[in-house]
């Protein structure tokens, strides 16, 4: 059996939306008005400010007027699919109740008009003609009422077909987001996505879900790069909501933020005479954010990666004959010295940095330590590794002597 | 020369008017598009979507650029009713009492 399928939609609704539309599209032409009005060439402006005004206003006007537009069209655009969906809806909710009667029952008769000439009785066989008049009548009732409603889905589509015409031209004015800003958010909506849904799983404590945690990482750090080139490049978002996830402090860059962030003065704040004066003058949060978060793409436009300032040497050789106890008190040996550079060389500079300017923030500067603290680089496993590499590049330098015939390159009491 | 007239509760009705467009403009893209369901299975929901939702930058520019204004037009408009009420007062003291 054929089922009519009904259309969706409420004419009401879009009626309403189409008012609004068209009211906030009045309300918008008419402030762009306003604006237009005080930048005018009616109103003379003699003061730099008054020219500044002028010239803002024309900009803010001009968006105005544009956002105006496409309220208003869209408003215009919508009226006539309203009335269209309207009279589609009334047709097709008439013949698809109709056709739910009409179609069994010709199914119906049909089959007992086959029975009926099947029939050994005479009296029954007799019957069929009329039970064939009346199938063909609710099939041809069924028919109508398909056609009715093929016709008003055609009359809508053709409908909605104009309005979505009508629409799409009006994203031709040139107001639309280009495509990079398009991707960037919609890469931080993606990956605000997925931090979501990992983080969740990976609150189950088995092995499997665990490791959904640094996808979680990843997508949080991949966010808060996002959010933050938007803004950087654009000037959309907020810093303070931006933020400096847990996740993102993983990767070791927010720390590297936070410090900066931590760091950044300003002149005013630093020469004010005053605590309650340089409180007022002193970079918030958000600017000291703002300034670290450009400062960091920077460098990572320039370099790709941050280095470090002076990298930590192995206090000692562990020979490859060492025992697994020497070995072990090699390791913690060199953690221990390890943490030691970093508070002496990294820690100690930025907090002399920090307090010999009442201007920055020692609280972000304390942030900062934290995240790269949790971010590594004072393990025993990175302790370990740059043991590794120290060793291989001994022994590359010595093959290489040896291949341009050095004096010493054979000296049995060189130390590799 | 041109002079103009100031009204100082005009310009305050101005400032405090912008910042509101700023707000609505962005309440409304977001209402619409909860509410382009009504317009039926076609296209047209998809292209009222992008029509009223495809500018978020702009809208945001816009937003900026009303709230700075408003500020201007507010701070204008107080300062041009103290500056008055303070040269009305020099000019006639005894009005000012």
């Amino acid at each position: 059996m054929r089922v009519l399928r009904p259309l969706n939609g409420d004419p009401a609704t879009v009626r309403a939306l189409a008012d609004r539309l068209q009211g906030q599209s009045e309300l918008l032409l008419s402030r762009a008005e306003i604006l237009r009005g005080l930048a005018g060439p009616e109103v003379s402006w003699d003061s730099p400010a008054g020219e500044s005004f002028a010239r803002r206003s024309h900009a803010a006007a001009s968006l105005l007027v544009s956002a105006g537009r496409r309220h208003g069209v869209s408003a215009a655009a919508l009226r006539p699919l309203a009335a269209a969906l309207e009279h589609a809806q009334q047709v097709v909710g008439a013949a698809v109740a109709e056709h739910t009667i009409a179609h069994p029952w010709a199914v119906a008769l049909g089959t007992a008009r086959v029975e009926a000439e099947r029939s050994a009785d005479p009296a029954q066989r007799a019957t069929a003609g009329a039970l064939h008049c009346r199938e063909v009548a609710e099939l041809e009732r069924a028919q109508d009422a398909e056609r009715r409603h093929a016709e008003a889905w055609r009359q809508f589509d053709e409908a909605d077909r104009r309005c979505a015409a009508v629409l799409r031209q009006l994203v031709e004015d040139g107001l639309a987001d280009s495509r990079v800003y398009d991707a960037l958010t919609g890469l931080s909506r993606a990956a605000g996505g997925v931090e979501g849904m990992a983080g969740s799983i990976a609150l189950v404590p088995t092995p499997a879900t665990k490791a959904v945690g640094v996808v979680a990482g990843t997508a949080g750090a991949t966010r808060a790069l996002t959010d933050t080139a938007v803004k950087v490049a654009y000037g959309d978002g907020d810093w303070t909501s931006i933020g400096l996830s847990a996740t993102a402090m993983a990767t070791g860059r927010a720390s590297a933020v936070l410090k900066r962030g931590a760091l950044a003065t300003n002149p005013a704040a630093r020469a004010a005479a005053s605590r309650t004066e340089r409180r007022l003058l002193r970079h918030t949060t958000s600017e000291r954010l703002r300034l670290a978060a450009v400062a960091e793409l920077r460098q990572v436009g320039r370099t790709g990666a941050k280095r470090p300032l002076r990298p930590f040497r192995p206090t000692r050789t562990l020979s490859t004959a060492s025992s697994p106890t020497a070995a072990a008190h090699w390791l913690a040996e060199q953690v221990a010295g390890r943490a030691q550079h970093a508070v002496r060389v990294r820690w100690l500079d930025d907090l002399a940095l920090a307090t010999r300017d009442p201007a920055r923030s020692r609280t972000m500067l304390l942030g900062g330590w934290s995240a790269e603290a949790a971010s590594g680089g004072m393990g025993g496993a990175e302790a370990l590794r740059d043991h590794l590499q120290g060793e291989e590049e001994d022994e590359a330098k010595r093959l290489r002597e040896e291949r341009s015939g050095l004096p010493g390159a054979s000296d049995p009491r060189r130390p590799r | 020369m041109t002079s103009i007239e100031v009204d100082p509760e005009i310009l305050a009705v101005l400032g405090r008017s912008l910042t509101e467009v700023a707000a609505d403009l962005q309440w409304q893209a977001t209402s619409a598009a909860e509410q382009a369901w009504g317009l039926g299975p076609g296209d047209s929901a998809v292209a009222l979507a992008a029509v009223l939702g495809d500018f978020e930058h702009q809208r945001q520019v816009l937003g900026r650029e009303l709230d700075d204004l408003a500020g201007c037009v507010t701070d204008a408009g107080r300062l041009y009713a103290e500056v008055e009420l303070e040269v009305g007062g020099w000019l006639d003291p005894a009005a000012e009492q």
